[in-house]
């Protein structure tokens, strides 16, 4: 066999396999509702005035000067479409048109005002972007089962993989970048932490320089070392650990919105694509024999 | 499993459509590694220049506070305004502008639309004078203060009127940050 055959056998072929759709359709309803909830939360923190009405003055992208905010009430209709196209997603009706009408109607809000730019914001785009691209809608999804010609229980690897590796590329720039001589000296984290030297039992940690290091110094092995990691089977279920310890930390030290969940529902995606089957059967299994149990103890 | 016999590939030849997709993948990928190494492209930190600074996953990099005050000036009879961003722009927005270089020259933009229009003014001149901290650093000169912001256009390429930081770094005390952005 030749050497390119062999490539495209190693590489290649492996990407069109069809594997369970199940962890793909996972991230599918996770996604779905965490912009759900995020519409939800723009509402009800009285955002969209704030960021999209108030304003007399946006600050423009540079090509973008053109994007204007709706006139009116309309910014408010536009969440209300974003909302309800977040739910089509997560139950994966109408899947295709609602994501890529999801795709733009967020990159439009994202694009009204340089001051509101966030970087998980940014992902949300990529997201979207490749979740018009991937059949997200073949399983656990209203379009299979209104039209059960489109129901089957298999994705194609690649879909899976885009996503795998869209989220390593973010993680290793992620660590990649806090090598540099601010972040090596400890800084800004240390002024952060220490902002927060008034929590519970460790706040008075928060002041120590080999803490502050730790972490410093822990974060860039976390996203240099670890994301690789998560492509090994032998490895990722530690490296999955630390990272959602990672997440929920930074989501109860910098409130930092969506990004922490976002982020752990891609970094599910690097499980065996039947984790939420296995995990169904396993929480079964276990509600089973506690009942069992309990059914004994009762009758005991 | 019945799972495990569905994730046998079916062996068959890649079709065209199989090709343009994974073609499409690569152009995604390189693009996503790519893009955000443009800060490379521009001298400085993207900290302090902010140039290449976006879309580029520069998370939690840094502390910067900045004070700005903008001076808009009619070069025939050589009056001259001070405007503060918080008159014009909303907190959120009033709060970034002077970290933000790109920011502040589209806002000494709008500042220089306003005057010629609602002053009937030609020829605005717009300079800004911003003090900005960067990570616990001693406040310093963000931009270049002599500069008429009105004449300079809004490009991809290195701003020349972003100033060098050159402010030494040191931990700052106290340990929560600097107050005094005066420079």
């Amino acid at each position: 066999m030749n050497y390119r055959a062999s490539l495209r056998q190693r590489f290649v072929d492996p990407l069109f396999e069809q594997v369970d759709a199940a962890s793909l359709v996972f991230f599918r309803v996770a996604f779905g509702s965490i912009m759900l909830v995020e519409c939800w939360r723009f509402w009800e923190h009285g955002w969209i005035a704030r960021h999209y009405i108030e304003p007399e003055f946006f600050f423009k992208y540079y090509g973008f000067g053109w994007v204007e905010p709706w006139p009116g009430s309309g910014m408010y209709w536009h969440f209300v479409l974003l909302a309800v196209l977040s739910l089509l997603i997560a139950v994966g009706a109408l899947y295709r048109l609602a994501a890529i009408l999801f795709f733009f109607a967020f990159t439009y809000v994202f694009l009204l005002d340089q001051a509101r730019y966030l970087n998980h914001f940014y992902l949300v785009i990529l997201i979207a972007f490749i979740m018009t691209l991937v059949p997200a809608n073949r399983s656990f999804a209203l379009d299979a089962w209104l039209r059960p010609r489109l129901s089957k229980d298999t994705v194609p690897a690649w879909s899976v993989w885009l996503f795998r590796l869209q989220f390593e590329i973010v993680y290793i720039y992620a660590g990649v970048v806090k090598v540099n001589p601010d972040w090596l000296r400890l800084e800004p984290l240390g002024m952060w932490l220490a902002r927060r030297d008034d929590w519970p039992v460790i706040g008075p940690l928060f002041n120590e320089d080999w803490v502050v290091a730790l972490a410093a110094y822990g974060v860039i092995a976390l996203h240099i070392i670890g994301a690789p990691l998560l492509l090994f089977r032998r490895t990722r279920g530690y490296v999955m650990v630390l990272y959602f310890a990672f997440h929920l930390m930074n989501h109860f030290l910098f409130r930092i919105g969506i990004f922490p969940w976002v982020t752990m529902a891609g970094t599910l995606l690097f499980l065996e694509p039947d984790w939420p089957r296995r995990a169904l059967r396993w929480a079964w299994q276990g509600a089973e024999r506690a009942l069992r149990r309990g059914g004994a103890t009762a009758r005991g | 499993m019945n799972i495990k016999a569905a994730t046998r590939t079916s062996g068959g030849a890649l079709q065209p459509r199989h090709w343009l997709l994974l073609g499409f993948i690569a152009v995604w990928l390189v693009f996503q590694l790519l893009f955000p190494l443009r800060h490379l492209l521009y001298p400085g930190s993207p900290s302090w220049t902010e140039e290449g600074h976006r879309f580029a996953w520069q998370m939690k990099l840094r502390d910067k506070k900045a004070q700005a005050i903008f001076f808009v000036r009619d070069p025939a009879s050589g009056r001259e305004w001070r405007a503060l961003p918080d008159d014009y722009l909303v907190a959120h927005q009033a709060r970034k502008v002077g970290t933000r270089p790109d920011m502040i020259l589209q806002f000494a933009h709008y500042l220089a639309q306003l005057w010629a229009q609602e002053r009937d003014i030609d020829g605005v001149e717009v300079r800004a004078r911003v003090c900005a901290s960067l990570n616990g650093r001693k406040a310093v000169l963000l931009i270049d203060p002599d500069r008429d912001l009105a004449r300079v256009e809004r490009s991809l390429r290195h701003a020349d009127w972003i100033l060098p930081l050159e402010q030494p770094f040191e931990r700052p005390k106290p340990r929560t940050g600097l107050l005094d952005l005066s420079c």
